[in-house]
């Protein structure tokens, strides 16, 4: 319903909208800020990144505070390749990263003022277990909410703010890694009470589509202050890319079961080198589904194995896809919530292989 | 009691100015009778004192300027004088055989009881005996009621001078009244809206809002009177407390003034005067009264900006007000026992502000650059299609018109008129009788004119208002001294009220009209050659291939070209080249209104019991009545409290079970009231009453405006989107939700521009409402010191229940309570209930010095503690108050966000002989709630909690505090119940919203410094005020909604950033909130809006 207009007091003098101005109190409430430069901790790691049979960079970052929890809310990050590091073209799209070696992100501008197109753009941003898309606005928002349906090879399926990976390829081309349960803590029962738009956690890498160059990498990140221009802490650390070689591939997931019997995946034994495994499961609901699109996990270790998804909170008509991540540093031990250090074990190097999706040959999903 | 006064004292009398002071001063609380008659009573008892015995045959008379009036003792020795008119009368006593006795400076205020009990003395040798009577400030022993009486000399002190018109910082200054968080005084607790304003008896509150209609101008005020709580059964319909006017009268000798005040370094300048006289036979009198002001100065402090508001020069503010009262009094009949009194006053305030307009103007909204870009990404349309259909802003002429520029026409304009007559006929058919019928009428309708809203978002840009209304009305009340313990009191009142409320506005015109509603009519009004959608082809409209430019056939289209865009008043305007404007009809604008008017009328009885002269009970009992003449409840008007389906969803039939004292309410309100003096100087008080305010006509009925749409309503609807007859038309589209499948055909297009407007600005159209009931009770305690210093205090609590409150319910489907899939409620659209409540405890605390000369004053204390159900500083807590669901089943209760819990007023005066009189005042709060907690009320899965107030429970909440302070990891948020919070605003909070108070403040703090000549009074008195004496300038400190959290206590730079797009502006176009420097990128916000400190001189001349 619009609103009425309030009287005026003319009495005592001008005012806007509202009555004389005795009786207010007007002293700037007093705050204390946290000083992020010397309270918080940065872990950046590069690797390989064998994606199908491809080799791209990979990259693990960890940003905390004390408490464990992601150190900002917003910041902007800077990679800067070795000689040789070159960023690609994203077709349909421009970047000023574009044939240059590094991938950055745009710091704060004037509003109104059309901002650089960069690979992070405005919205990404170093947290506590891997880049993401989340850096907050002005509406206060938590940016974990659901994106509208984002498109990867795991057709329909729409992702927390994460990155679909690698990035730079083609959307189709891509996949999500969202941590969910069993390799985490539930979050899905309601009685819980986690917010409706949350779908799991960061796996901590992020792979982009350029070809890995060995070497010393710069990792620049600044976190802006209340004036733009002006930063209230600013980290700078280095990785090294020592070999390019990446992890074997890895064949994909089968998954069986469904028609009314638990979902199963079985994946084989894990290639050399790795020494964590990770099956991520993909549920694409029905229409009737009680959470619509949700994600599973399995944290496999090295043995080939068989896992059930947990049935609890599967409705009829759901779908799903899985496809297995293997890498050489331990992604769910990492991982939130569990660990909540200031700085997780991380090796110098940081390598992953992606298998392709389920099931294989392409065929009808299982349904449950 | 007589309280004799010392042979000191009696020294200090000799002067007729230091009478007359004393006999006028300070607040002096006197038994109550009732407050909402002008006159009051005098009375007493008098005996022989030697033998101790009752004396009949007493001649009584009472003189003052302004009236006389005799009476003579029964066989008990009793007299009483009703119908007394407001004055300080010599009180005079003569029986042969006894010496004749004068008592001087007996105050009889509105509705009050002054007491003159005595004994004579039996002598044959002494003419007579004077003795004088103090007023005794807060000192009244036999008061019943809580009220509080402000003489003209307190005014005087209070506002700084004789002649000062504040009434806010008076209301202030009493207890039990202070200022809301918005600058508003309110009562005992209540909300802007829940005080009753009255002026000779008068409900001064216009007929749509409830609120006071004469801009809070004090003007040809003889006593200010104001009771917290219920008061006496003559009082009804006042919500928390009323304020009570009497005007001067004429009296002889004349008086009169004339004042004019200039304020240093503005243009600033008042011209005031006023004349009372009488004939000496009392017959005839007049008292005029003109108040005249104008001013013209910035925002902020001056020399510093922070708003750039004065950096363009060239920016205006214009302030000017007029003011006149007259009050003419014939009297007549048998020692003038009649009277007719006719009684005028007119009010002007108007305010135009145009700061920072640039000297060529600014652009009108459908030229503006930033808005049409909101626009276009909003509708998909292009500017021209934009300006084609868009109406033209009332006042605007042209296409590419400006405002500012030469039309100098403000971006701000504001006129909050009132008009009010009053005729009275009153008649003493004897002593012991008074009888008064009055006749009045009130006309305020204040004008809301807003060409340039700040934001250049689409919705709510620019608004032209109408608001207020006319209350027409009739009252007869009556006293009847019944022997000598019983005072009679009756009457009864009968208002008509008719609201006149309608808001255009251009901007909204193409937020309701282009897919903000049901519909997308815009897409209608273009002519099909030219139209964004569908064919292009032929120039007939055809609706099977022609998606739209539907009206073009009805109404010839035309196309604005560049003859109407002269392009001489900006070089920032637009104007379209020739021919690049699609042929269109207008769209009409969105228009508000009301359908409803309302009949109050109210009866009262009470008796004022006096078994001695230490005890006064009062018992009384009120019932207040209302019809209110609304369209009856259907789907067309009114949310159904519940539905039926058929099989297939589609509702069917609706319940409208609102309670039937929704539209006929009846409300009895019994009063109790007992005073009794303990002692010479010790005296208790106790009083209950019930009271009820019914709501104000803007809480049940905002109904679009049907004549807006006059122009279409022989056109047959027609709906874009289906290509047949549009079925939106009740409220059920309004609603929206399950309930919006009920198809209800628009019998015209007319109507459905009407609904489609309703849908999309105005909400829910009726919502029927029970009175708001309260319980107060308070009691005094008083002590009279020597040197007339007194002292009350009053303990008071008030509970009340149907208070009005926005909120949304659950739907109730085939009996079924709607829940989602996560099993939350499924909640209606937001509307006003009565499901709101509250309760206030206190203390109200009066400190009085009287005196002549020297140090007098007054200091009043309040400390109030309110709990309510509705989420303290949620927005506009105190004018539109809303209650979360969530919050409303947990059946939370807070203490209110718009008091300060401990506030006062020091008063005081230094008055010297040579002339001199230095005169501070000093307003003190405590500080006001302002923090949005750190628990709220949300559902989890169809269960409300209080959980921990953070970034993903505060913001879909109806209601909440605004914005949270605590932000959630987004990688790893935590549930509801126990989030992992990565980040805080870093400032402190407490448990509930409104925990944490601003810091204490003195402001205002004013000073008065004037001179007299005691040797030659009629030279004038020159005088100079300081306000805001330490410059306090800026408004409380607002939570900044438009917060981005980086790390705690660090905020972003987007802090303060307006969501839109299209911010930032080249230059800056006055009143904006866009831009980085207003304060806005910290935590909390604050804003300079106080006027600045200021020096007046002024010159008095008494006449």
């Amino acid at each position: 319903m619009r609103a009425v207009y309030r009287a005026l007091g003319a009495a005592g003098g001008i005012a806007i909208l509202s009555a004389c101005t005795s009786g207010q109190s007007a002293v700037q409430v007093p705050s204390t800020a946290v000083d992020v430069q010397n309270t918080s901790t940065l872990q950046f790691r590069v690797g390989t990144a064998n994606y199908q049979g491809t080799t791209y960079l990979n990259t693990v970052v960890t940003f905390r505070q004390p408490n464990g929890l992601s150190a900002t809310l917003f910041n902007t990050p800077t990679i800067t390749g070795p000689a040789g590091f070159v960023v690609p073209a994203i077709a349909g799209a421009t970047n000023t990263d574009t044939g240059t070696n590094h991938l950055s992100g745009t710091p704060p501008t004037q509003p109104g003022t059309v901002a650089v197109v960069t690979t992070f753009a405005q919205t990404g941003g170093a947290f506590a277990y891997g880049f993401a898309p989340a850096n907050s606005a002005t509406t206060g928002a938590a940016n974990y909410s659901k994106t509208s349906t984002t498109s990867s090879q795991v057709a329909g399926v729409s992702v927390a703010n994460s990155y679909t990976q690698p990035i730079f390829l083609a959307t189709a081309a891509k996949l999500p890694f969202i941590l969910g349960p069993p390799a985490v803590p539930d979050f899905h029962p309601l009685s819980l009470g986690f917010p409706a738009g949350f779908a799991g956690y960061d796996s901590g890498f992020v792979m982009f589509a350029v070809t890995p160059v060995a070497g010393v990498y710069a990792f620049n990140l600044t976190v802006p202050s209340n004036i733009i221009g002006q930063n209230t802490a600013v980290f700078n650390t280095t990785a090294t890319l020592a070999s390019a070689v990446p992890l074997a591939a890895i064949p994909g997931p089968v998954v069986g079961g469904g028609a009314g019997a638990a979902i199963t995946v079985t994946v084989g034994p894990a290639p050399a080198g790795a020494t964590s495994r990770v099956i991520y499961v993909a549920d694409r609901a029905s229409a009737a589904s009680l959470f619509g699109n949700q994600f599973f996990a399995f944290n496999a270790g090295a043995a080939g194995a068989t896992f059930s998804v947990p049935t609890a909170t599967l409705t009829p008509g759901d779908r799903f896809t899985a496809w297995v991540v293997a890498a050489d540093f331990d992604i769910v031990g990492g991982a939130q919530p569990g660990n909540v250090s200031t700085a997780p074990a991380l090796p110098a190097q940081t390598d992953v292989t992606v298998s392709p999706i389920s099931p294989l040959p392409p065929a009808l999903p299982i349904t449950f | 009691m007589l309280n004799e006064l010392t042979h000191r004292t009696k020294a200090g009398l000799r002067s007729a100015l230091a009478l007359t002071l004393l006999l006028a001063f300070v607040l002096c609380t006197m038994p109550s009778a009732f407050a909402q008659v002008i006159t009051g009573t005098i009375q007493g008892t008098i005996t022989a004192s030697q033998a101790n015995t009752k004396l009949a045959g007493v001649q009584v008379t009472a003189t003052a300027p302004s009236g006389h009036y005799v009476a003579t003792t029964d066989s008990s020795g009793f007299f009483s004088m009703n119908g007394v008119t407001p004055d300080t009368y010599s009180v005079s006593l003569s029986r042969t055989g006894y010496e004749t006795f004068t008592v001087s400076g007996v105050t009889v205020v509105q509705g009050q009881i002054a007491n003159v009990s005595t004994a004579l003395n039996q002598t044959l040798q002494r003419i007579g005996r004077t003795q004088s009577r103090s007023t005794t400030g807060a000192f009244q022993p036999t008061q019943t009621s809580d009220t509080y009486n402000v003489g003209t000399q307190q005014i005087t002190t209070t506002l700084g001078k004789q002649g000062g018109n504040n009434e806010s910082n008076l209301l202030a200054s009493i207890p039990g009244a202070s200022f809301d968080s918005s600058g508003y005084p309110v009562l005992r607790g209540g909300r802007e809206y829940e005080e009753g304003f009255q002026y000779e008896g008068i409900d001064y509150t216009d007929a749509f809002t409830h609120q006071f209609t004469n801009s809070l101008i004090l003007n040809g005020a003889s006593n200010f009177q104001v009771s917290p709580g219920a008061g006496d059964a003559s009082i009804g319909n006042v919500g928390t407390g009323s304020i009570n006017v009497v005007a001067k009268r004429g009296t002889h000798p004349a008086f009169g003034q004339l004042e004019g005040n200039f304020l240093a370094g503005y243009f600033a300048h008042e011209a005031r005067g006023e004349y009372g006289w009488a004939s000496p036979n009392g017959r005839y009198s007049d008292y005029a009264s003109v108040d005249m002001a104008r001013s013209s100065r910035h925002y902020g402090a001056p020399g510093a900006d922070p708003l750039l508001i004065g950096q363009f020069f060239n920016g205006r503010s214009y302030q000017w007000i007029n003011d006149v009262v007259n009050n003419f009094v014939y009297k007549f009949g048998k020692d003038n026992n009649q009277s007719a009194q006719a009684f005028y006053n007119n009010t002007q305030f108007n305010l135009h502000l145009g700061y920072g307009i640039p000297g060529t103007g600014i652009p009108y909204k459908d030229t503006d650059a930033f808005y049409l870009a909101n626009a276009r990404a909003t509708f998909g349309l292009t500017n021209g299609q934009i300006q084609a259909v868009m109406p033209f802003t009332p006042g605007q002429q042209f296409l590419g018109d400006v405002i500012g520029g030469p039309n100098q026409r403000n971006a701000i304009n504001y006129n909050q008129p009132d008009e009010t007559m009053k005729l009275q006929y009153s008649i003493s058919p004897d002593a012991t009788t008074f009888l008064t019928a009055k006749f009045y009428k009130i006309n305020s309708v204040s004008l809301f004119d807003f060409p340039y809203d700040s934001t250049n978002t689409v919705a709510f840009g620019d608004i032209n208002a109408l608001q207020g209304g006319t209350t027409n009305g009739v009252a007869l009340d009556g006293t009847k001294q019944l022997g000598s313990k019983n005072l009679l009191g009756f009457g009864g009142k009968y208002n008509y009220l008719h609201p006149v409320y309608t808001q255009r506005s251009a901007t909204t015109s193409l937020l309701a009209f282009g897919g903000g509603g049901n519909g997308f009519e815009a897409a209608d009004f273009y002519r099909s050659d030219t139209c964004p959608f569908g064919s292009t082809v032929s120039p007939v409209f055809n609706p099977a291939t022609s998606t739209c430019g539907y009206i073009t056939q009805f109404m010839p289209a035309y196309q604005l070209g560049t003859a109407n865009c002269p392009g001489v008043n900006s070089p920032a305007q637009i104007c379209p080249a020739a021919g690049s404007l699609p042929f269109a009809v207008q769209l009409p604008y969105s228009d508000e209104g009301t359908s409803t008017n309302r009949q109050d009328w109210s009866i009262y009885l009470k008796d004022t019991y006096s078994p001695t002269d230490r005890l006064k009970i009062d018992v009384g009992f009120r019932l207040d009545a209302a019809n209110w003449r609304m369209p009856a409840c259907t789907i067309q008007w009114c949310l159904p409290t519940s539905f039926t389906t058929d099989a297939g969803g589609t509702p069917t039939s609706f319940a409208f079970n609102y309670d039937a004292s929704t539209s006929q309410p009846r409300v009895w309100q019994p009063r109790l009231a007992i005073a009794w003096q303990a002692t010479r100087n010790d005296a208790l008080r106790f009083s209950y009453g019930r009271s009820v305010q019914f709501p104000a006509i803007a809480q049940v009925d905002v109904t679009g405006q049907a004549s807006a749409y006059s122009a279409f309503a022989n056109i047959p609807s027609y709906d874009v989107n289906t290509g047949t007859t549009a079925q939106f038309c009740s409220v059920a589209n309004v609603a929206g939700g399950p309930l919006g499948a009920f198809q209800a055909p628009c019998s015209s297009y007319a109507q459905q521009l009407f609904w489609d407007n309703q849908a999309a600005i105005l909400g829910i159209p009726i919502t029927p409402l029970k009175p708001v009931t309260y319980n107060n009770f308070d009691f005094s305690y008083s002590h009279l010191f020597p040197h007339q210093v007194s002292v009350k205090v009053t303990p008071f609590y008030n509970k009340s229940f149907n208070q009005i409150a926005s909120t949304a319910q659950q739907i109730v489907k085939n009996g079924v309570p709607l829940a989602d899939i996560n099993g939350n409620p499924i909640l209606g659209p937001a509307v006003n209930s009565n499901l709101g409540k509250s309760q206030i405890m206190g203390t109200e605390f009066l400190l009085t010095k009287e005196a002549a000369y020297g140090l007098s004053g007054s200091l009043s204390l309040t400390y109030q503690n309110e709990f309510s159900n509705v989420v303290p500083t949620s927005p506009s807590e105190d004018f539109f108050p809303s209650i979360p669901p969530a919050s409303l089943q947990l059946g939370n209760l807070y203490r209110v966000g718009f008091l300060s819990p401990f506030v006062g007023a020091l008063t005081f005066q230094e008055r010297t002989r040579s002339g001199w009189r230095i005169n501070p005042v000093i307003y003190y709060n405590r500080g006001y709630p302002i923090t949005p907690g750190l628990i709220t009320a949300n559902f989890v899965n169809g269960t409300p909690f209080n959980l921990p107030n953070t970034n993903i429970t505060n913001s879909t909440q109806l209601g909440a505090a605004a914005g949270a302070d605590r932000y959630v990891d987004p990688r790893n948020p935590g549930s509801m119940f126990a989030p992992n919070i990565a980040a805080t605003r870093g400032t402190p909070d407490a448990n509930s919203a409104g925990g944490v108070l601003t810091a204490a403040r003195f402001t205002p703090v004013n000073l008065t410094v004037e001179y007299q000549s005691p040797r030659n009074p009629r030279a004038g008195t020159i005088g100079a005020q300081m306000f805001n004496v330490f410059n306090q300038i800026y408004g409380l400190p607002g939570l900044n909604t438009r917060y981005q959290p980086i790390a705690t206590g660090i905020g972003g730079p987007y802090s303060g950033y307006s969501s839109s797009a299209n911010q930032v502006q080249p230059t800056f176009y006055g009143i904006t909130n866009n831009l980085p420097f207003r304060g806005g990128n910290r935590a909390y916000l604050l804003t300079p809006n106080a006027i600045p400190r200021t020096v007046q001189f002024y010159y008095q001349l008494n006449l």
